[in-house]
């Protein structure tokens, strides 16, 4: 090699290597109709960088947050199954023990503000730290994790990259799961073309909407199909399980049996359904709210002596939710395992 | 204007500022006793007929405020300080502010308010894998006292106290005022005995998540501290 080329090799090196840097690093910014409510999430105080996206779907495939090296978070939360633990009412988790509860689908995060079917997260930043720790689902302490991943070959490279700081911490690693996460974004169902005017819904699926409308949407509000709230939707309580849900967190008796609402997007794919996964198919959520409501004090005033629905009314509105589903998300190569990592 | 103006300004208004804004040092200072002796952890202490030896006592001292005659004078710009009896520089807060500051009373949280326990995953003291935060309920964990008792038919019990809580009704954190002249070292003294003596502790050994006896708890732990002496 021409000894000039070698004396300027170094810079060249660091200055391509700022050059990559500063190009990865562009802010990044979630994409949603202009319809939809502002995002929960502080973007302008926390912008996405394309970066910490990245380093963030490298932990969430990476089984290393796991103490057996076996669960990553994407063994409970699949990308092509709307993020959701399909076939297993209750989550699996490390050496086979079981959870309390079924998983839940990942979407459209950056506007929650309450995480887990009871709320007990309070911020996406922080939700990683619950899953990591909880001994039936990766049984890890996340200081241990902090430290394997430090002496990883491949981690503290992909740490300065994102955040200029080869000491891994846990703040910023959680902070990069968390931005992964925030750009699960579903918007591109078929409802929402209906809505934008680019397609139009089947006379099955416009009856269904209507239903829809009166009947569910109080709690399964458009365009997120959930109100944000916690609700108790008339499921009896599984004398097992004995889950009071919201009311273990503020030990309030107004909470008691109520849950997150959750998202209908993608429901299609997200079976088994309800916090317990109690039951299989979208005709039996149906069954249970036209005919299986359990009254309690807590009940929702809306479901109180159910709902009623007919034969024809529950088909109509299984269509509309399958209306719900977007391929687009589904299989989204940006939020599946990263191969070329 | 000239570079070297320009530098001189920059020094110049840097040196002022450092002199006008962080000329004094006032140290807090907390001082854990037990029996009127300072703890020291896993030691074993005779109180109400009964062995105790305390093997963790750590607390979140925050927002932390001078007063002059009622009116705020002063407010920590570090947003908290996590108290560990295990380490004995993290008992002595060191806090900088103006020289032309006079104050007639120190305030502080003991724990950790609302909004912070709100606000996603931080850093430093505040740093999630300090052991004072639980995982599976986001929250800070605002006080942490843990030990055992050996009763005199040498029975012993552990007991546990996480105390916290950020969402009403349960709202944890505490405000201390401490009425303390103008100076420099604050010291004050956390009387354990005095938080052991309000608990009943055949009846409750364990106090883990947020509830109306954290709550209790957490008041009965701020009463316990007062003002030992000031120079
Ligand atoms: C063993 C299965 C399992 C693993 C592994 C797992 N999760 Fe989950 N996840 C669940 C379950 C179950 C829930 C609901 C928990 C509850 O309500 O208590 C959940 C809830 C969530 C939620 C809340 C969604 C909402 O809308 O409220 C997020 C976010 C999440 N998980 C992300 C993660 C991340 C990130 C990881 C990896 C660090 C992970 N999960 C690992 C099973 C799992
Ligand atoms: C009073 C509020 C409320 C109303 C009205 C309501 N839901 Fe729900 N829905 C909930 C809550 C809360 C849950 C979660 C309950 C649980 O798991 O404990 C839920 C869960 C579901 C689920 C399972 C989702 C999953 O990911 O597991 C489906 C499907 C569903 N609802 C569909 C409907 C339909 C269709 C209607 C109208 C016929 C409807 N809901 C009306 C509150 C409501």
């Amino acid at each position: 090699m021409p000894n000039s080329l070698q004396r300027i090799a170094p810079i060249l090196i660091i200055g391509f290597g700022l050059l990559s840097l500063i190009q990865s690093n562009e802010d990044v910014k979630i994409v949603y109709p202009s319809t939809w409510p502002k995002p929960v999430y502080d973007f302008d105080e926390n912008p996405l960088s394309n970066s910490k996206i990245q380093l963030g779907r490298k932990l969430f495939y990476d089984p290393i947050l796991s103490k057996d090296n076996m669960v990553s978070c994407a063994s409970c939360h699949l990308s092509y199954t709307a993020f959701t633990h399909v076939d297993h009412a209750i989550s699996h988790g490390i050496g086979d023990s079981i959870g309390i509860r079924n998983s839940m689908t990942l979407v459209n995060l950056a506007w929650s503000k309450h995480f887990m079917w009871d709320g007990a997260i309070n911020h996406i930043e922080v939700q990683a730290l619950a899953p990591i720790s909880h001994e039936d689902e990766m049984g890890e302490e996340v200081g241990a994790v902090l430290l394997k991943l430090q002496s990883d070959p491949n981690y503290p490279v992909l740490f300065v990259q994102a955040f200029g700081d080869s000491v891994i911490s846990s703040q910023n690693m959680l902070k990069a799961m968390a931005e992964f996460q925030l750009t699960f974004v579903s918007a591109n169902s078929k409802y929402d073309r209906v809505l934008a005017g680019k397609d139009h819904f089947s006379e099955q699926e416009e009856k269904g909407y209507q239903i829809f409308q009166s009947k569910c949407s109080s709690c399964h509000t458009e365009p997120l199909f959930t109100n944000g709230y916690f609700e108790n939707n008339g499921l009896p309580v599984d004398p097992n399980l004995n889950d009071m849900g919201r009311f273990g967190i503020t030990k309030r008796s107004s909470d008691s049996l109520k849950f997150k609402v959750p998202s209908l997007r993608n429901i299609e794919f997200s079976q088994p359904y309800m916090h317990d996964g109690r039951f299989l198919s979208l005709h039996e959520v149906l069954k249970h709210y036209s005919e299986g409501i359990h009254e309690s004090n807590t009940l929702s005033s809306q479901l109180k002596g159910g709902l009623n629905l007919t034969e024809d009314e529950r088909l109509n509105l299984i269509h509309f939710l399958l209306t719900l589903t977007d391929k687009e998300f589904l299989f989204n190569p940006d939020l599946a395992y990263p191969r070329n990592n | 204007m000239s570079f070297r103006l320009t530098a001189f300004f920059i020094l110049f208004t840097g040196v002022v500022s450092a002199q006008s804004n962080h000329a004094r040092s006032v140290e807090l200072s907390f001082v854990p006793t037990i029996n009127g002796e300072n703890l020291i952890l896993g030691k074993s202490y005779s109180l109400f007929s009964d062995t105790f030896t305390i093997s963790a006592c750590r607390f979140y001292i925050s927002q932390i405020q001078f007063l002059k005659d009622g009116e705020f004078v002063f407010a920590d710009p570090t947003s908290a300080h996590l108290v560990d009896c295990s380490d004995e520089r993290s008992t002595n807060i060191e806090i900088f502010c103006s020289n032309n500051i006079e104050f007639t009373r120190a305030q502080f949280l003991v724990g950790i308010d609302s909004a912070t326990n709100s606000s996603g995953a931080l850093d430093g003291d505040l740093d999630p894998t300090k052991g004072m935060y639980w995982s599976w309920q986001s929250g800070y964990i605002n006080i942490k006292i843990e030990g055992a008792k050996t009763s005199e038919d040498s029975e012993k019990a552990e007991f546990q106290f996480h105390l916290g809580g950020y969402l009403p009704p349960n709202l944890a954190a505490q405000i201390v005022n401490i009425d303390v002249a103008n100076t420099d070292s604050i010291q004050l003294e956390v009387d354990l005995e005095q938080f052991l003596k309000s608990i009943d502790l055949k009846a409750r050994q364990r106090v883990m998540s947020p509830s109306a006896e954290a709550l209790i708890l957490s008041g009965e732990f701020s009463n316990s501290i007062h003002l030992k002496n000031a120079q």
